[in-house]
């Protein structure tokens, strides 16, 4: 039988091995992907998710049972995302192009779909905050309450930033379209 | 009841996630049958929403050899206790134990075993 999310939490708690194996192995291609919108890089989005997998491995007791494992695992690797924009010395600042360095060496993943492309570049024109609020509620599936959760920010907050950033969004590929 | 197109703002915005409640999603489903203005930002952030996970969703997957390496930083650090455990844990270490302790007390101070009379009950 397959076993929950908040059950594999609690065994890897525990210092379960096993469990830990198993809820990577659900989970690392979903925290990879939102890493890798996020930072655009694909050697620093695997660092980010192998720092997020770590820190579940060694904080796994302290998810409490009756919140969403999702919104928890989200939480940490934004945090996670941002570590990584500060070890670079800055904080990503929206821009109106492609970052210099996407295009001065551009990687496989962002020479296959132009479509794919439009929306990423799109979104790196917003500002952090509206980039997470976009991909934890359109690609993490997260609920109003799960991604004020993920981010520690209010629920109201989080509408209002999402009210916004799909605005944002909309302009930014309405301008590349 | 009829509800107001400002009512909709959010529960619209998180349709496509699926995370609306029945309630909610039949609210939504109602009124944009009657409310040109509405259907059409439905229309919009389903549009909006399915970009974005398409895009997202078509990046790939963590690379093979992370896997091997995350295990194994996790195999020589193991998992940390919470405040509570690790609490529980040092107590532990400089106390007996402590349902001994709540039953007798005394074990506390060995030196003062006899000396003290019990409070009669």
């Amino acid at each position: 039988m397959e076993q929950t999310d908040a059950r594999l939490l609690a065994r890897i708690g525990a210092g379960d091995q096993t469990a830990f194996a198993r809820f990577y192995d659900r989970h690392a291609d979903r925290v990879y992907r939102y890493c890798l919108a996020r930072l655009r890089d694909p050697h620093r989005a695997a660092d980010a998710t192998q720092e997020t997998m770590v820190a579940v491995w060694q904080g796994a007791s302290r998810f409490a049972g009756d919140g969403s494992p999702l919104a928890w695992l989200f939480g940490i690797a934004s945090r996670k995302v941002q570590d990584a924009w500060r070890r670079r010395g800055r904080e990503p600042t929206p821009t109106a192009e492609p970052e210099p360095s996407a295009t001065a060496s551009p990687d496989p993943w962002l020479e296959q779909a132009e479509a794919r492309l439009d929306v990423l570049e799109a979104l790196a024109c917003l500002p952090p905050e509206q980039q997470e609020v976009l991909l934890l509620t359109y690609y993490g599936n997260l609920s109003v309450r799960e991604v004020a959760a993920a981010t520690g920010v209010p629920e109201g907050t989080v509408k209002s930033r999402l009210y916004h950033a799909r605005r944002a969004l909309a302009r930014a590929m309405g301008a590349r379209g | 009841m009829r509800v107001k197109c400002a009512d909709l703002t959010d529960l619209i915005a998180w349709y496509p996630t699926g995370q609306l409640t029945d309630n909610q999603r039949a609210a939504v489903v109602r009124h944009t049958a009657a409310c040109p203005a509405c259907r059409a930002e439905l229309a919009r952030t389903l549009a909006l929403a399915r970009a974005v996970q398409d895009a997202a969703v078509r990046l790939p997957g963590a690379p093979r050899d992370l896997r091997a390496t995350v295990l194994a930083a996790a195999g020589a650090a193991p998992p940390r206790p919470d405040a509570v455990d690790q609490s529980l844990a040092i107590l532990r270490l400089v106390l007996p134990d402590l349902t001994e302790v709540l039953t007798n007390p005394l074990v506390l101070l060995p030196e003062a075993a006899g000396r003290w009379l019990p409070i009669p009950g």
